[in-house]
């Protein structure tokens, strides 16, 4: 089964062009981890499927589970399915992570047509995904991520992740600034999840995630095109050898 | 000739000057106090658009003439106890049309030693410790709608907390508007806190029914030394009513104010507020929440004075404007000549949901010392886009986030109220006022906020 195809996508950011055409395919089950410089487009890429304002695409198109997502709100494609990890998550005083949480987890619960989860077992819920991700109790009273450390937010966007079960994830850069310990928690989080119906897109600079997460296909993406696909062994290349090496090896 | 009142002599309510007079009997010593401020409204008139002070207020639409004298009226306890916040374990004073009313408030007695109940009582049984500071702590130089209180008012709420004594539950005083038609009416509180006392005290105001009544109020606060006062104080009246609000607190050392104030409906609110720091380690917090929306106008204007050194204050004022409401922060700080070692801050978020909305603050600073450590700023915004999108791409619909962000950004206010039977019945209403719907049950009994 095919979750999402990507078919000659452009989109613009305020004018300039950064996605040039993009070409991909992720069946259910499978994991693809996208690499390329800074700059290239990676986040652009995740934001354009997650339905944020401002990313214009002005040619191509997005199929996820057979429908044609570019026309839908963010809040439909979460619905939907779709979650994205923030490279940089949002802070949002006065609204406590286990508030929005539970807003979140109802809003798509009542889109599937399922009851909304009443106080005690969202709470069960919640206690038992903190644990997976060694989360303190005392974060989850919190407002969003507020006098979050760096990992702390990495760790709570794996945690909203493991409430809100998606089918389709994009983990943009979730890996980076981790030490190994907090590496290990989150690469287990995602590894949970791991099922023949559900599939991860992991945008990472580094082949030491995959260590942890094995990914069935490793892209390249550079200025706005995937420019190399290959398996596991790819990440190890580009460890070694860097980008330049792929622009003038260049295969697509 | 149908004019508005624009000076004195057109002042129909001081028409009324000579019946008040009569009727004080043994509260007749406060004739001085209110000729002066029948003269000054006399003479000066009440203030126009043309005043600076009142510049932004839009009083036009406010002709005190179109008002009548309150009378008498029963109002049923049950209606009236279902104004009043659940659960709250006050000493509840109902107060009808400025008057209060003894058969549906807290009985003197419970509350000895400290001494709460009616101003017209205090006048005639206690003129030693009412006179040293009725009238004498608020200035009504540029205000003279509270001058017209001072030289009509009837009655009102007395509260004296002699030294040392910590009042056990919190004072909740209901101001009932309204409820005979479209009056004016004059509440008055006086406040006198003796050295090292506490209290805590719940001032609201609310309407009874849907007339356009005004509600013309002053509260004078003395806190003698070491003594602690935790205020708050919301309006919540009728809709097309107008609420003016003059409040004084005068602070010797030591003593620490901490005042919270939400104007969340009514037509046309104004409230002033001046904290005069008068005594070394002082210390005076103003906060305060507006939600308005439609043609609504909420204006408030802060001074604090500190007089002498090592006093501090903090003020922090957040509006939600919507609609076509209209904000107005004017926030004074002054800083008398060789105050040093002072600590001002001064703060005043806005957010505009509508393009109709405006607001404006007016910060100035007064400052003739230089060790002084003074900071104030002010924002305006619309609600931020990263936080909205990161809430949708979890699920939650985009008006839902919006709310939530909007909730959010007044619930830091409403954070801050030391009584929490209060700030529930302050967060319902708060939630009302903006269009929450689903939410709000799940709101209200879990909160949003930080637990
Ligand atoms: N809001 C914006 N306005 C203008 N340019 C933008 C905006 N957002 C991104 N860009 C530009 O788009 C290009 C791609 O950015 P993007 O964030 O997608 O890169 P990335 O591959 O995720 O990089 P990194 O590895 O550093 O995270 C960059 O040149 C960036 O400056
Ligand atoms: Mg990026």
């Amino acid at each position: 089964m095919t979750m999402l195809k990507i078919e000659g996508l452009h989109a613009s950011v305020a004018g300039n062009e950064i996605l040039k055409g993009v070409d991909l395919t992720v069946n259910a089950g499978e994991i693809h981890a996208i690499m390329g410089p800074n700059g290239s487009g990676k986040s652009t890429l995740a934001h354009v499927l997650c339905g944020r304002d401002g990313y214009e695409v002005t040619q191509g198109s997005v199929t996820y589970l057979d429908e044609d997502i570019l026309e839908m709100s963010p809040e439909d494609r979460a619905c939907r399915g779709i979650f994205l990890g923030f490279q940089y998550p949002v802070e949002i005083p006065g609204v406590s992570n286990t508030y929005f949480l539970k807003a979140a987890l109802n809003a798509l619960r009542t889109y599937r047509g399922e009851e909304e989860l009443d106080a005690v077992d969202f709470l069960g819920l919640v206690k038992a995904k903190a644990k997976l991700l060694q989360l303190d109790n005392d974060l989850l009273s919190r407002g969003v991520n507020v006098g979050f450390s760096g990992g702390e937010k990495k760790r709570n966007e794996i945690f909203q992740m493991a409430v809100l079960e998606p089918r389709l994830a994009v983990l943009d850069e979730t890996d980076s600034g981790l030490d190994i310990d907090a590496l290990k928690v989150v690469a287990n989080g995602v590894n949970k999840l791991r099922a023949p119906d559900r599939s991860t897109i992991i945008v990472t600079h580094y082949q030491r995630l995959l260590d942890y997460i094995v990914p069935d296909f490793v892209h390249v993406l550079q200025d706005g095109r995937i420019v190399k696909s290959g398996d596991k062994n790819l990440a190890h290349e580009l460890e070694a050898k860097g980008y330049s090496w792929v622009a003038t090896a260049g295969n697509s | 000739m149908n004019r508005s009142a624009t000076n004195g002599s057109a002042v129909a309510a001081l028409d009324r000057f000579a019946d008040v007079v009569n009727s004080l009997g043994e509260a007749r010593w406060t004739l001085p106090a209110r000729e002066a401020a029948r003269d000054h409204v006399m003479n000066k008139g009440l203030p126009t658009p043309r005043d600076e002070a009142w510049r932004f207020a839009n009083i036009r639409s406010l002709d005190p003439n179109a008002f009548t004298t309150p009378t008498a009226v029963q109002l049923d306890r049950g209606r009236v106890d279902e104004l009043a916040p659940r659960e709250l374990h006050a000493h509840q004073l109902v107060f009808v049309d400025g008057r209060f009313q003894p058969e549906l408030s807290a009985s003197a007695a419970v509350l000895a030693p400290a001494i709460v109940g009616s101003l017209r009582q205090a006048w005639q049984d206690h003129r030693e410790l009412v006179e040293p500071y009725f009238d004498r702590i608020l200035n009504y130089h540029d205000n003279a709608y509270a001058a017209l209180n001072t030289s009509l008012v009837e009655d009102g709420l007395f509260v004296y907390v002699p030294r040392g004594v910590v009042l056990d539950r919190p004072l909740h005083a209901m101001f009932i508007g309204g409820a005979s038609g479209e009056t004016m009416s004059l509440p008055r509180i006086l406040v006198v806190m003796e050295e090292s006392s506490q209290a805590t005290l719940l001032e609201d105001y609310v309407g009874w029914g849907e007339h356009r009544y005004f509600t013309n109020a002053v509260t004078e606060v003395q806190l003698r030394a070491n003594a602690n006062l935790r205020h708050v104080r919301w309006s919540h009246e009728s809709e097309g009513a107008f609420h003016l609000g003059s409040l004084a607190c005068r602070q010797d050392r030591d003593s620490h104010y901490a005042a919270h104030s939400f104007a969340v409906r009514g037509g046309l609110t104004r409230n002033d507020a001046v904290a005069e720091l008068a005594g070394t380690g002082a210390e005076c917090q103003l906060s305060g929440l507006v939600v308005a929306g439609e043609n609504q106008l909420v204006d408030n204007h802060t001074e604090i004075r500190h007089l002498v050194s090592h006093t501090n204050s903090q003020q922090h004022y957040r509006y939600i404007l919507d609609g076509r409401a209209r904000g107005v922060f004017a926030g004074m700080v002054h800083v008398a000549p060789d105050a040093q070692k002072i600590d001002a801050q001064q703060n005043n978020e806005n957010l505009l949901l509508s393009d109709g909305a405006t607001m404006n603050t007016i910060p100035q600073l007064e400052i003739y010392a230089d060790d002084v450590k003074c900071s104030h700023g002010a924002t305006l915004g619309q609600l931020d886009s990263a936080q909205l999108f990161y809430m949708r791409s979890r699920g939650i619909d985009e008006k839902t986030a919006r709310n939530l962000l909007t909730y959010a950004f007044a619930s830091e206010i409403m954070e801050a109220v030391p009584v929490l039977a209060a700030r529930a019945a302050i967060a319902s209403m708060v939630f009302d006022q903006l269009p929450l719907d689903a939410l709000e049950t799940d709101l209200v009994r879990e909160g949003v906020g930080h637990a």
